[in-house]
């Protein structure tokens, strides 16, 4: 079921209308069966692999806890010299459950989805194996799910909290249809709570709610799938594009990436709020930021929560980080201590952050580009510093912010090269493609809008437009106080005219249009 | 929730609403071009304003909307007024609409529907739309509700309906204003032009030789869909309820048409059986004796439809023919019996068609396998020409008996090949396909 089709917005309106009229204590059941039927409508066969995973977690979560619990009960009675044998007797435990129940559930995603890159490699590097490929599909939304459930047990390993005792309970928050396909991703004990907690009906969250389902629906409807015809046109015939046609194209991707990724994410936390629930923002005016780590605080914000809060800090902060640090000081000194296993756990994170995007170097090395960038930023932090002493350059003066913010757009701009080509010779190409002032002007600049009508090229503009006006008031925390303070009658009239501009410009022939970008990851 | 929490999101909702549906309203009439809908929803209501009594009332596709024209079969039933409410590429549903629409407000004695041999296979949602602009109220609620399927039901906003039409606003408003100032009459110095009462008038007219093979999809039993049998059955079942005679009748085509449409004897035997088992009767026009004689090419204004001259002659035949059949009187002899018997008085070339191949690896080498429909006195010769892309043309098989033959090409793409037939005995063009490389 797409999410930019009329099915879908059927089945939103009936699922709203039903969940607000059972008793709310069987509220999280409708939610439930409502995102199994949601999640089947994809290829009935995927839910056995989100069952099967979610199961594994459940049981996992559970005899971690019933462990602990066994041993509370044996150390409240144990002699002080047995206490502590026992306690390391149940770490390793936890550790031995955790381990198992986390590969288990690892596991069936990197079968499923990176099979073949494994495959491709080895037989590249033995030639002689011919291993056959796999030809199984990747379920819809794994990456996101698998992610969801280590997070849980996780949490349940640390004593964050205690598991859920209903299965049914962690199927619901695992398989709500609202983040399961491209996230955001929610802790268990923000969303498995607020599943447990009523909901009244609000007009006003039903105002806001559906105000920003439809800026959502604005954003890809409008900005992304035009943006994506002009970029989809001139990336895959880049070998015959003048230059500046080929640097458009990489410049307008962004906002291509953006609309269509944030758009996803305020339809599904539009329907979260309408159904008196609150997701986890994925975006922070990503474009605003000044720096590329600042940039990755803004953007896909969940996964990197998520990267920082299982791998990095239990990297760094691991017994091994530490020998590594003494190392480092011993030879190097403090500020070596201080980076290095900061480094190496980065190389980790960014290492999985590319794998998780897609099975492809290609993905690998634009995260590689990410990481080098925060790593030179880092390194470098006090000889910047102390060049911009030198220059006379004040930090909080507006042209030094703005040049920065350019400067990040076209560092991650120029990154992506690597995520939105075929392959890495593909990648390689079409910089060299870019940088060769080969046709550098085109003799007719009609063509940059490839195909797109001249309305459609106003329309897409003035949607970039109001897309960069909303972020830089939210930006100033101004944004708020505009939707509030709002008359009446100008609030109404921009979302007749969203209504209106999605009525006249969106889709192609006679349709909505399908798919969403993270829906591939 | 206090009563002016309550109150404020009433007005809230109420005013939002309002000004959507004003604001849909004022685009959709803004971005709403001239159609023929246009003049004929005019005619509709001059004709019920006038309290006019409608007798007779065609509806079906273009074959219907340009073969009949209501004047002459006013005249020659001497009926008080007659109504041709068929459109280009109609589907059955949308007859069986567009009869109930105006059955709102017209009781006719008699319905003409107009059926050809895919009536009752096909759907196309931009024929559907210049129904959907005649019909009102539930009818046209219940119209898109049935027959546009999933997001096609946008169709009902006319804003959406004539998007594409943002940059033509102030023409469309000239256009407009400029067909009021003419009385509702469509421009006529035009090519194609709406006339009367629903009756698309054309001009033009094809010379024997020129009109090429449109296309060969034929009628078989499984193409015949449920959903478009059902409307049928309805249109049938509408007529009887409002005690309406209803007509069976296939409007003139070309011979090539005849000829080259797989099964077409086929569909004209299925029409039979339907009509004999629903107590009508059906008409096809394109076996009328002396055919050939009265609708030759230069009668078409294209592969499939008459011009004026040839909608004159074929109103005065069929109201000849419907006059005879309400007197009771046998029509049979006015038709040939079936395709067989009408080819028998065809002694000409109607189509040609080649099935050209290259050599794999030499594709300036082409191989042509060349096929035409004629009958057996006819002996057909061939030409093959092409033109390339500079404008230069080549005559690369002058005329032959052989149908399999071979021939050079200068250039490996950008060219148009031409077939060309006529009989060994005549010297005039009879038929001719073009392909484009």
């Amino acid at each position: 079921m797409p999410v930019a089709s009329f099915s879908f917005l059927l089945f939103v309106l009936v699922l709203t209308i039903v969940y607000y009229l059972i008793p709310s204590r069987y509220r999280w059941i409708v939610l439930l069966v409502a995102s199994l039927l949601f999640y089947c409508s994809y290829g009935i066969y995927f839910i056995l692999y989100m069952l099967f995973s979610s199961l594994v977690t459940y049981f996992g979560t559970i005899l971690l806890h019933k462990t602990v619990l066994g041993y509370k009960a044996i150390l409240s009675e144990a002699e002080k010299e047995k206490k502590k044998q026992l306690r390391e007797e149940l770490k390793k435990k936890k550790k031995r459950i955790c381990f198992v129940t986390t590969i288990t559930v690892l596991g069936i995603w990197i079968a499923l989805k990176y099979a073949n890159f494994i495959i491709h490699n080895f037989n590249l590097l033995l030639p002689e194996a011919k291993l056959p490929s796999m030809s199984w599909t990747v379920p819809l939304g794994i990456s996101f799910y698998t992610l969801n459930l280590v997070s849980y047990l996780i949490d349940v390993y640390r004593n964050k909290y205690e598991p859920e005792k209903q299965y049914l309970r962690v199927l619901a928050y695992i398989s709500f249809f609202p983040h399961i396909i491209q996230g955001p991703f929610n802790r268990y004990d923000d969303l498995g709570r607020q599943l447990k907690e009523e909901h009244r009906f609000s007009y006003q969250r039903l105002t806001e709610g559906m105000s920003r389902i439809l800026w959502g629906y604005f954003k890809k409807l409008l900005i992304a799938d035009k943006l994506g015809v002009i970029f989809g046109a001139i990336n895959s015939s880049y070998a015959e594009q003048p230059m500046l046609y080929l640097l458009f194209a990489t410049l307008l991707y962004g906002f291509y990436i953006y609309a269509d990724f944030s758009g996803y994410m305020d339809i599904m936390c539009g329907i979260s709020h309408l159904l008196g629930l609150k997701l986890a923002e994925n975006f922070r005016q990503p474009y605003l930021a000044e720096s590329v780590d600042e940039f990755w605080r803004r953007w896909h914000m969940t996964l990197g929560d998520w990267f920082k809060d299982y791998v990095f800090f239990s990297l760094s902060m691991s017994p091994a980080a530490y020998k590594v640090g003494n190392y480092c000081r011993k030879h190097w000194g403090d500020k070596a201590a201080k980076l290095i296993p900061g480094y190496i756990a980065m190389l980790f994170v960014w290492t999985a952050t590319g794998l998780w995007h897609g099975a492809d170097w290609k993905y690998v090395i634009w995260a590689y580009l990410n990481m080098l960038a925060i790593m030179y930023a880092m390194q470098f932090a006090d000889t910047n510093q102390k060049w911009k002493e030198r220059m006379h350059i004040n930090d909080n003066s507006l042209v030094w912010k703005v040049f920065r913010i350019i400067r990040t757009y076209l560092f991650v701009s120029f990154f992506r090269i690597f995520s939105t080509s075929a392959d890495v010779s593909a990648a390689v190409s079409y910089i060299r493609h870019l940088f060769s002032f080969f046709r550098f002007v085109p003799a007719d600049l009609n063509g940059l809008f490839m195909g797109l009508k001249t309305s459609e090229a106003i329309a897409v503009l003035i949607g970039v437009i109001m897309l960069v006006i909303v972020d830089i008031l939210k930006e100033k925390n101004l944004w708020q106080d505009v939707k509030v303070k709002c008359p009446l009658l100008i609030r109404n009239g921009i979302l007749v005219f969203l209504i209106i501009m999605i009525i006249l410009f969106a889709g192609g022939e006679n349709d909505l249009i399908g798919g969403f970008l993270y829906e591939y990851f | 929730m206090n009563t002016s929490k309550a109150k404020t999101y009433i007005i809230s909702a109420v005013s939002f609403a309002v000004m959507l549906a004003v604001s849909l309203l004022i685009l959709g009439n803004l971005l709403e071009p001239i159609s023929q809908s246009f003049y004929f929803n005019h005619d509709m209501q001059e004709i019920k304003d006038n309290d006019e009594n409608v007798e007779m009332i065609f509806v079906g596709a273009s074959r219907t909307a340009r073969s009949f024209i209501p004047a002459i079969f006013e005249e020659e039933m001497g009926l008080d007024c007659v109504i041709n409410a068929a459109s280009s590429s109609q589907n059955i549903w949308g007859s069986y609409y567009q009869l109930k629409e105006l059955l709102k407000d017209h009781h006719p004695r008699y319905v003409v529907l107009g059926v050809v041999e895919n009536t009752l296979r096909s759907g196309l949602v931009q024929a559907d739309l210049i129904v959907s602009d005649r019909l009102s109220g539930l009818n046209k609620l219940s119209f898109y509700w049935n027959c546009f399927t999933g997001t096609d039901k946008l169709y009902a906003l006319r804003a959406y309906r004539f998007r594409d039409n943002l940059a033509k606003i102030k023409e469309n408003r000239q256009q407009k204003a400029e067909a009021i100032a003419r009385g509702y009459k469509d421009d006529s110095s035009q090519d194609m032009y709406y006339d009367d009462t629903g009756y698309i008038c054309s001009n033009r007219s094809y010379k024997t030789g020129t009109i090429p093979i449109v296309t060969k999809k034929g009628f078989s039993l499984d193409l015949v869909r449920p959903k478009q049998l059902s409307y049928l059955e309805k249109i049938v079942q509408l007529c009887q309820e409002k005690g309406i005679r209803l007509f069976l009748v296939s409007g003139i085509t070309t011979d090539m048409r005849l000829y080259c449409i797989d099964n077409y004897q086929g569909a004209v035997d299925w029409y039979h059986e339907f009509a004999k088992e629903n107590g009508l009767v059906y008409h096809n026009l394109n076996y009328l004796m002396d055919r050939e004689e009265l609708f030759p090419d230069e009668m078409m204004s294209d592969y499939n439809h008459l011009n004026v001259q040839g909608a004159e002659i074929a109103s005065r035949l069929y109201a000849q023919v419907l006059r005879k059949e309400l007197k009771g009187e046998n029509t049979d002899d006015m038709f040939y019996k079936d395709l067989e018997d009408l080819k028998k008085t065809v002694h000409r070339i109607v189509a040609v068609d080649a099935d050209i191949s290259f050599d794999p690896s030499d594709p300036s080498k082409a191989t042509a396998k060349i096929s035409s429909y004629q009958n057996e006195d006819v002996t057909p010769l061939y030409q093959i020409e092409v033109k390339y892309k500079d404008g230069s043309k080549e005559t690369v098989v002058p005329w032959t008996a052989d149908n399999e033959v071979s021939f050079l090409l200068k250039e490996k793409k950008g060219y148009t090949v031409t077939v060309r037939a006529k009989a060994d005995r005549d010297d005039y063009l009879q038929a001719y396909q073009r392909y484009k490389y």
